[in-house]
């Protein structure tokens, strides 16, 4: 559905030099996916969505977006909705002229009185003739979402960071809605910083590093589940050597232990009649995985040194 | 497309209405014309008030002008600043679309100073019992296609290089400063003496006759609407001319128009 192979493209910086702002950058993104694009910052996360939309023009390399490939006003982008990372938008139009013109300008868009609703729904009504140059960080992202959200018939998402700025209650409120499209069919592909957050909904993700992909797979084979357990227990004067605490406070002692420790670690707590609070089979995270990726051994460098 | 015309159309018109410097101007434009007007209703005789009413009507369109001119040069350095346009055209809504209800957008409101200075002309003539002269429509029409032939021209500059840069280069490239210098650089190059002048004198007058045909005519008819615009009195053939003028115009603003979408394809919107 989203393909990109070999992308190579490069920014001037000073009058001599370049960056290679993507450096063989490849994706493959299928219909119904829910894919993360990581990575650090200046790893080029937003230039190749720029690309994907055809804003940028790559040097070399293809991009194609359902099968073709995006230019500026194209016919394809009434199947595409986009929310980008600033909210570069008419800071002279009001919030509710805003999503109405940003709306109008699909052949298939949410009527006024859906507008109305989704305005609703982020808690923008209060603010509805409010110029957008005077809305805050977070009501401006919630505009950009609701913009995106009007094209009814958007079969892709383009989200740049889509919960920056934002509360968690609207935070959550965009995540349900997000997965109800993902469910009816739509493909998204989303920038975010916030790895919890991909980890929720995301089910592919490439992690980026200096314009290439680094990691590309399924999510599920990255947050593998390890040998260990999470435990949080009553605090004990004495913890056997065998439980590695990672935290003790006045009202707990978290730990790792290994899975042959398991039985063992339980024969501890009746005898030292101990409350067990919590007991957990141990996943990598995301950000371990990242961590792992950018710090894990390589003395500070990065992955692509 | 009809329906993304009319949303952009209206988008335009929104942002002349709440830009701070346009009101601006509008507003100087309001309180220059009003005390003109104040002072003029001072004069008796006859003959003044014939000048009042040209006067009046020449400051009118005189500002007109300035505003209209302003138009798009102000909506595209906006627009390119804030770089909101890649809310437009990651949308179905293909850059001609967006440059030509800007057109559009500027045609309506040059329409509308045009009419104001009309019936400003009009009124005085009314309430100052004096025969209607027909030139006062030819000088507003005329005034109407210049501005929009300007604006047009600086909405394309201003995608070309910065907007300073646009006014300079729209302001110092006349047709008329290019022509007077090719015929000077002519003239010299029949008078030189060395062959370093003649080289000089055959480049100087090649660069000018070059920016010559390719800088865009403002005012076709300026030469000879010169007593038009002095005693108001129009002939048949001025209004024929005033009409070619406008099928000028509409050609002028479509080519510049495509060739402005062309460039906002090209630009760097993010």
């Amino acid at each position: 559905m989203i393909t990109a192979r070999e992308v190579r493209l490069r920014f001037r910086k000073g009058l001599t030099g370049w960056i290679n702002a993507l450096d063989g950058f490849s994706v493959t993104v299928r219909r119904g996916d829910i894919y993360g694009l990581l990575g650090p910052n200046g790893a080029g996360k937003s230039t190749a969505m720029y690309t994907f939309l055809g804003l940028l023009t790559p040097e070399s390399g293809s991009v194609e977006v359902l099968g073709e490939k995006l230019f500026p006003g194209s016919h394809l982008f009434q199947r595409v909705a986009y929310l980008p990372e600033e909210p570069h938008y008419h800071l002279y139009l009001t919030v509710e002229e805003a999503v109405s013109y940003y709306a109008s300008l699909y052949p298939r868009a949410a009527s006024k009185k859906q507008q109305a609703v989704l305005m609703e729904t982020f808690g923008l009504s209060n603010f509805r003739r409010l110029k957008l140059a005077r809305c805050s960080k977070g009501m401006k992202q919630k505009v950009g979402l609701i913009q995106a959200l009007v094209n009814e018939a958007a079969e892709i998402f383009f989200l740049d960071e889509p919960t920056r700025g934002l509360d968690p209650l609207t935070t959550a409120r965009f995540r349900e809605i997000l997965l109800e499209k993902n469910r009816q069919g739509v493909t998204v592909i989303l920038n975010s910083h916030v790895l919890a957050e991909v980890e929720m909904i995301c089910n592919r993700v490439a992690i980026m590093d200096r314009g290439k992909v680094v990691v590309e797979d399924e999510l599920k084979h990255l947050l593998h589940p390890e040998n260990n357990y999470d435990v949080e227990f009553e605090p004990a004067a004495e913890v056997p050597e065998w439980i590695s605490v990672t935290e003790r406070t006045g009202s707990s002692v978290k730990a790792v232990i290994s899975q042959e420790n398991l039985p063992n670690f339980f024969d501890f707590l009746r005898q030292s009649r101990l409350r067990l609070y919590l007991c957990a089979l141990k996943k990598t995270t995301l950000e371990e995985t990242f961590k792992h990726l950018f710090q894990g051994g390589s003395g500070g460098k990065t992955v692509a040194d | 497309m009809g329906k993304q015309l009319l949303t952009n159309l209206r988008c335009h018109l929104l942002f002349f209405s709440r830009n701070g410097l346009l009101l601006a101007i509008v507003v100087v434009l309001a309180i220059h014309a009003g005390t003109g007007l104040f002072f003029s209703t001072l004069y008796e005789s006859h003959t003044n008030r014939f000048y009042t009413i040209q006067e009046v009507t020449g400051m009118i369109n005189g500002y007109s002008f300035v505003l209209v001119a302003a138009l798009g040069i102000l909506t595209i350095f906006s627009h390119l600043r804030d770089r909101c346009l890649k809310m437009v055209f990651t949308r179905p809504c293909p850059p001609e679309v967006w440059i030509f209800s800007l057109l559009l957008a500027i045609i309506l409101v040059a329409a509308g100073l045009a009419l104001i200075a009309l019936l400003t002309g009009t009124t005085l003539f009314l309430v100052w019992k004096i025969p209607f002269q027909s030139g006062l429509v030819f000088v507003c029409m005329n005034n109407f296609l210049r501005s929009v032939t300007l604006a047009a021209t600086l909405t394309f500059m201003s995608l070309l290089v910065h907007p300073v840069l646009a006014i300079f280069f729209v302001a110092a490239f006349q047709e008329r400063t290019l022509f007077f210098f090719w015929m000077t650089t002519e003239a010299a190059l029949r008078n030189v003496s060395t062959p370093r002048e003649a080289f000089f004198s055959a480049l100087g007058r090649n660069l000018a006759r070059f920016f010559y045909y390719l800088v865009p005519i403002q005012e076709p008819f300026q030469e000879v609407w010169a007593e038009v615009s002095r005693s108001w009195v129009v002939l048949a053939r001025d209004w024929l001319r005033l009409l070619l003028l406008v099928g000028y115009l509409m050609v002028f603003c479509s080519f510049l128009g495509i060739l402005c979408a062309e460039l906002l394809k090209r630009k760097r919107l993010v």
